[in-house]
């Protein structure tokens, strides 16, 4: 049949890997940049919230701030850019979110995908090794990895993170 | 028109409760980049449509008022209930998608207002009349969870071939559809440990669709229950397997995994005949993976 090539089947030592790792890179942070915001200039507005702000935010929206350091962009033709990331109980997603200048999400774009087994993900020093750095990981990628049939992990911790956001601006950017 | 260099562009953004990611490879990076926001523009629109969730969605519209008035929809939610309901008889009433008060109960979907369904309806009861309009004849919920993303992935391909894309995949959340001159290599999770991928496919032209419990698993009253709900006897299915399905849609490939999902093996057959091919892996580490393959 022509609609499928062939069933690959494997024996089952060869599947019966250890635990492994899976790592995508979508975009850069300029490139999410001109994504979002074709054209556009950014100007670095990186934002450090206090105290009552956390708890407002948190107060609004249910979800616990985990980090006090937002990286966010001003868009000189109106509007914001926020890189921020995401932790589930496997996967680690950075990922930015475009927001009109009236604070409505203008788009959400993945910038960059990591999903681990048999590591700490939690675990501050295991995700410290990917901040501003594509070399020397110690992980080993499997780059042969490219599409995933078979259900990812849902988006409800983006969709959380998302709502984090929206409180930020409301808080301390509007 | 330059002629570009072949440019791969890769995307990945959240919809329909997933993460959805669109490849495409074509000569030109501006004339990708229109296929590859279009296609995502597509599926951002079957979501409004077809979501449970989604306040304007038909789906809501049918399920608030479809069993008092006949409602219109739009016609791709009338085509996706039409397909469904073929399916429906195809195969004896085991998908179903009138099922959507069971997957309330079980928690799978959010409860509004409390309204008293119909314990008795079933497919039988969501007809589908001219000018794309809707009626039920008992109080039902209709939820597209188990086909709305196939058809949504179907509908970004289309948007990334008429936009000149040469080759293509769209994947949501494991539903996946390619096309182009080089097969597309696909690993699934191994339904025991999901961290674990396994290659089993390759696609030239056509969709694989695999559905499997390892993530949306949960106890209730002490049994492991899925989100895939038996038409016939109304109940979650508890497989441990994955099903997996090529076709030649992915609307048509992520229905007939829900039919695995419930009926395992003995449902290869079937799928056969309605234009697919199962694949079952079994979720114990040390055995043959394959469980059977049509």
């Amino acid at each position: 049949m022509d609609i499928l090539n062939k069933w690959l089947l494997m024996p089952a030592a060869v599947i019966a890997a250890p635990a492994c790792a899976y790592a995508t890179q979508y975009l850069t942070v300029e490139q999410a940049q001109q994504a979002i915001f074709p054209g556009a200039e950014f100007v670095p507005a990186f934002v450090t919230i206090n105290d009552a702000q956390r708890k407002e935010i948190e107060r609004r929206t249910g979800v616990s701030v985990r980090a006090r350091d937002q990286r966010v962009w001003r868009v000189t033709s109106g509007g914001f850019f926020i890189v921020d990331e995401v932790v589930g109980k496997h996967e680690f997603i950075t990922y930015a979110t475009g927001l009109n200048s009236d604070g409505s999400v203008r788009r959400i774009e993945i910038m960059d995908y990591r999903e681990s087994y048999g590591y700490e993900i939690r675990n501050e020093a295991w995700r410290r090794q990917f901040v501003g750095r594509r070399d020397g990981d110690p992980l080993r990628f499997d780059v042969d990895i490219r599409n995933i049939g078979g259900a990812t992990l849902s988006c409800r911790h983006i969709t959380d993170g998302v709502k984090r956001l929206l409180a930020l601006y409301d808080v301390a950017l509007k | 028109m330059t002629a570009g260099t072949p440019v791969e562009l890769r995307r990945a953004r959240p919809l329909l409760g997933t993460l959805v990611e669109v490849t495409a490879c074509g000569n030109g990076e501006s004339e990708l980049t229109t296929a590859v926001n279009g296609a995502f523009a597509v599926i951002a629109r079957v979501h409004r449509l077809m979501s449970f969730h989604e306040p304007h969605s038909d789906v809501r519209r049918i399920n608030r008022l479809a069993h008092r008035v006949a409602v219109r929809v739009h016609p791709w939610t009338w085509k996706v209930l039409k397909t469904a309901q073929h399916l429906a008889c195809s195969t004896a009433g085991a998908f179903d998608i009138s099922v959507g008060g069971e997957l309330v109960r079980l928690g799978y979907l959010p409860s509004r207002a409390p309204v008293a369904l119909d314990r008795n309806a079933c497919w039988r009861d969501v007809h589908l009349l001219q000018g794309w309009r809707v009626r039920f004849t008992r109080r039902l919920l209709v939820d597209l969870g188990g086909i709305a993303k196939g058809f949504a992935v179907d509908r970004a391909v289309d948007c990334l071939r008429a936009r000149g894309a040469r080759a293509g995949l769209v994947n949501a959340g494991g539903d996946l559809r390619g096309f182009g001159p080089v097969p597309w290599r696909i690993h699934v999770r191994h339904p025991g440990q999901p961290g674990t991928l396994i290659p089993i496919a390759e696609i030239a032209s056509g969709a694989l669709a695999t559905s499997a419990g390892y993530f949306a698993r949960r106890i209730r009253r002490g049994k492991a229950i899925t989100p895939v709900v038996d038409g016939v006897r109304r109940k979650a299915t508890n497989a441990t397997f994955s099903a997996s399905v090529a076709a030649p849609n992915c609307t048509l490939a992520d229905a007939l995994t829900k039919l695995v999902l419930l009926r395992g093996p003995r449902a290869l057959g079937l799928v056969r005949r309605l234009g697919g091919r199962g694949l079952i892996l079994s979720s114990s580490p040390c055995r043959s993976e394959l469980a059977g393959a049509v």
